[in-house]
């Protein structure tokens, strides 16, 4: 396994297991969490969503193209769904690497792939409200602008 | 001859529904109209979604066929 979408707790450790192997001297980590605010709007919660089967056959892919691309590399990620907290890891990548520049650039690329193509999504919540995290608000037409509140953070299309 | 449509995130919400069978043959850019003319809530709304065919990204001129699963993808925003 290289790669899983689940409902609980992600552990770092049992990324980084899926990696470590004897001739591997540089093992690079990242975890992304959830942040305190999002374009000038205070964020309290985030529910992640996915498309879990596909998403975890694309975080597959994903993984086998890399280890296919840089060599000697090898490649871990899991994905969180589910209501997450202000600090909860949402996404741990793990890549480890014979030396630590091909494990740093492995790990960048498994998480920039990640968010571009892994059906997963993150439905915003705050104090001003909820939005789905990248998708222009039906409302917010020229007609329908004056008819929600706004605030300078938001962006359109 | 029918393939089952499933929705998402900001997608679903627009539909109102999770999943449907629909009766179709033909490419995934045909498949994108006749969704608009049934849920006018998509109409215009599906310049930035993207289409899965059987858990693959699919391209436009894509041909679906019985039996086939076909996912509207919304900007991800995973991580």
């Amino acid at each position: 396994m290289k790669a899983d979408v689940r409902d609980v707790t992600l552990s770092v450790d049992e990324v980084l297991k899926l990696v470590r192997r004897p001739g591997a001297g540089g093992l690079a980590v990242f975890e992304g969490v959830v942040r305190d605010e999002n374009a000038g709007r205070a964020v309290t919660k985030l529910e992640y969503s996915a498309y879990a089967s596909m998403a975890k056959r694309e975080m597959e892919k994903i993984a086998t193209e890399i280890e296919a691309e840089l060599e000697g590399v090898r490649v871990a990620a899991m994905h969180r769904v589910g209501m997450l907290e202000v600090g909860d890891a949402a996404v741990v990548c793990a890549a480890s690497a014979p030396h630590r520049a091909e494990a740093f650039q492995a790990c960048r690329l498994l998480i920039d792939r990640i968010k571009e193509r892994v059906p997963v999504w993150k439905r915003e919540i705050g104090p001003d409200g909820e939005s789905w995290v990248g998708w222009e608000d039906a409302r917010c037409t020229p007609e329908g602008h004056a008819k929600h509140g706004h605030h300078d953070g938001h962006k359109h299309g | 001859m029918s393939i089952q449509v499933l929705y998402f995130a900001a997608v679903r919400d627009l539909v109102g529904k999770d999943e449907e069978s629909v009766d179709f043959v033909g490419t995934i850019a045909e498949l994108a109209r006749v969704l608009e003319t049934r849920h006018a809530s998509l109409a215009g709304r599906l310049g930035h979604v993207r289409f899965a065919r059987n858990e693959e990204f699919a391209t436009n001129d894509e041909v679906c066929v019985d039996g086939d699963v076909v996912a509207l993808i919304p900007p991800v925003a995973g991580g």
